[in-house]
């Protein structure tokens, strides 16, 4: 039997999975190392230096499952997902989304009217840490964005062979994230709806063309990414053709999928994130905690196995807070452990001169696994007191509250 | 003496290419015009770019055009459009070699034409709407310059090609 069947891929992935498209940018970013407010670091990943990102304009979840072998390069792509787009399914709706890693109340394109948006794309993110970026689209710009257009040199009625063209070069030069954005699937679905061979023709035109790019990838020797995902779906209406918009399944239900390329693991240093107004503000790493001013005091911690006293090194709440967030006045503090507990802590706990520390050493060493490597150290009010509760072990997070 | 000539000579080079210098560098950067003086960026192979401000626009653009626009944010009634052909702009400037041409806006919003369609149809760079200029962005306007293009045929979609606030118009 064919290993390669896309079928029983498909079936395997999917299921209860609550993925939307704001995955895509993350995903572009993290596998870069580019930290922002969308990326928390884990402790290793895998690095890329290149991110090819193909847009692959209506080709929702339910039309990829009925007609996947049709989309073999697609399907053993690997880490295949649907993902919810934005309401309305639409491109700039769902492209925006997919771009930004933010919904559309956050992102400013709420309706195919919008252009301009409130969040930077993971092309300009990445622009800032001094790669090189092109968007390659069609004729026109989807969103105001910096776009390399397209026309239908060839006259064969279809630009999505001149997008592969350019995106062909924009892999020779070197070009370090590229985003091409093909149109042909929606084109033929909106023309002449989900059975036609119009369809066919273009999915397995575009499904070749994926294939070129996964080989070119992988006789490369630059560690790369290659990141797929659709805008929105459609669905079929009398007379033959189809139309998305509306808020049903087929048009709701786009796909992403990834795979890398020769890749290498690094190290990355532990770190705690520091989140405020719902999105990560700031990512400090062991080496900067240890570049902060520190505590370092005896605490005495008693929980009901009892009281142990130990030195512990760290960094005060405060001072981690006010240097990022500056000098407001906050209500409260939501610390994370790796393991998902939290625990909310009011302000004045926090406050200059109440000692409570995040802990990076105790009694001169790193702090044990399970405990580290970062512990939240609430003093005890009074002598006995059961703080224990309060220090939170595995700190990964501290959310800020206003 | 001489020693004096030429050092003035190198010195005025160096001006001039410091000048020249200066103006591709500014026109290499994104063009935004200020709202109350817009002007439309044209690059053409071979040349350093020209601004055309509106004044002259206006002078050089006075065809008036019929056309339907259809989309999010327009009435799908036929309007006239009043303004300067693509085509013309091309044989004003003496534009001759170019492939295809590139419309964009101060937001970066652009829009790519081949050839065929810029001197088979009618592609507008309108300023004016049924008479009227149209407003520009801070007046909640499209102009003072707006790409409009016919629709291909009746029922298609055209609005989201018809660039708003279009400050420059590359001939490639």
């Amino acid at each position: 039997m064919d290993d390669g069947n896309p079928l029983i891929g498909i079936a395997a992935v999917g299921n209860g999975q609550a993925a939307t498209l704001m995955s895509v940018a993350p995903t572009v970013l993290s596998s870069l190392n580019i930290t922002s407010a969308l990326t928390e670091p884990p402790m290793t990943r895998a690095m890329v230096r290149r991110v090819v990102v193909l847009e692959l304009d209506g080709l929702g979840w339910g039309l990829f499952q009925q007609r996947a072998p049709l989309l073999r390069n697609v399907s053993s792509l690997g880490n295949l997902s649907s993902a919810l787009t934005a309401f309305p399914p639409r491109t700039p709706t769902g492209t925006a989304m997919a771009l930004t890693g933010h919904d559309m109340l956050h992102n400013g394109i709420l309706s195919s009217n919008d252009r301009t948006l409130s969040q930077p794309t993971f092309l300009e993110i990445a622009e800032g840490t001094g790669l090189s970026t092109v968007w390659i689209e069609g004729d026109r710009s989807i969103l105001s964005s910096e776009t390399e257009l397209n026309v239908d040199t060839n006259g064969d009625g279809s630009v999505d062979n001149e997008i592969f063209g350019s995106l062909i070069d924009r892999l020779d030069d070197g070009t370090d994230v590229v985003l091409a954005h093909f149109h042909s699937i929606d084109d033929e679905f909106h023309r002449t709806g989900s059975g036609s061979e119009g369809l066919a023709l273009a999915m397995s035109r575009i499904d070749s063309y994926i294939g070129q790019v996964v080989e070119m990838l992988e006789a490369s020797s630059t560690p790369s990414m290659l990141m797929l995902f659709s805008d929105h779906g459609l669905h079929d209406v009398s007379g033959g053709m189809g139309e998305h918009g509306s808020f049903r399944h087929e048009d709701m239900y786009a796909i992403t999928a990834y795979r890398t390329f020769g890749t290498h693991a690094v190290e990355v240093l532990p770190s705690i994130s520091i989140i405020w107004g719902g999105s990560v503000m700031e990512v400090m790493d062991l080496e900067e905690l240890e570049a902060m001013p520190y505590l370092e005091e005896s605490y005495a911690i008693r929980s009901s196995h009892g009281e142990v006293t130990s030195l512990f090194r760290g960094v005060m709440v405060h001072d981690l807070i006010e240097l990022k967030a500056g000098s407001l006045q906050f209500t409260s503090l939501t610390f994370s452990a790796g393991d998902g507990f939290s625990l909310s802590l009011p302000w004045e706990w926090a406050e200059e001169g109440a000692g409570t520390i995040i802990a990076y050493r105790q009694d001169g060493a790193p702090l044990a696994g399970g405990e580290g490597p970062f512990r939240l150290v609430v003093p005890q009010e009074l002598a006995g007191e059961y703080n224990g509760q309060y220090c939170l072990k595995d700190v990964t997070k501290v959310e800020v509250v206003a | 003496m001489r020693g004096l000539w030429a050092g003035l000579l190198v010195l005025a080079a160096g001006v001039l290419l410091i000048g020249a210098g200066l103006i591709i560098f500014t026109l290499v950067e994104r063009v935004v015009p200020p709202d109350d003086d817009w002007y439309l960026v044209v690059r053409a192979p071979g040349t350093e770019g020209t601004i055309i401000g509106m004044d002259e626009l206006r002078l050089i653009g006075n065809r008036t055009v019929e056309m339907v626009l259809l989309g999010t944010g327009e009435d799908g009634k036929p309007h006239l459009y009043t303004g300067l052909l693509l085509k013309d702009l091309a044989g004003h400037l003496n534009v001759t070699d170019y492939g295809s041409v590139t419309v964009r806006a101060a937001d970066t919003y652009s829009k790519k034409l081949t050839r065929q369609q810029v001197t088979d149809h009618d592609v507008l760079l309108a300023m004016g709407r049924d008479g009227k200029d149209l407003a520009g962005r801070s007046d909640g306007g499209n102009g003072p310059v707006r790409l409009v293009l016919p629709q291909e045929a009746v029922g298609t979609y055209n609005a989201q090609h018809c660039v708003k606030w279009v400050s420059e118009v590359v001939f490639e």
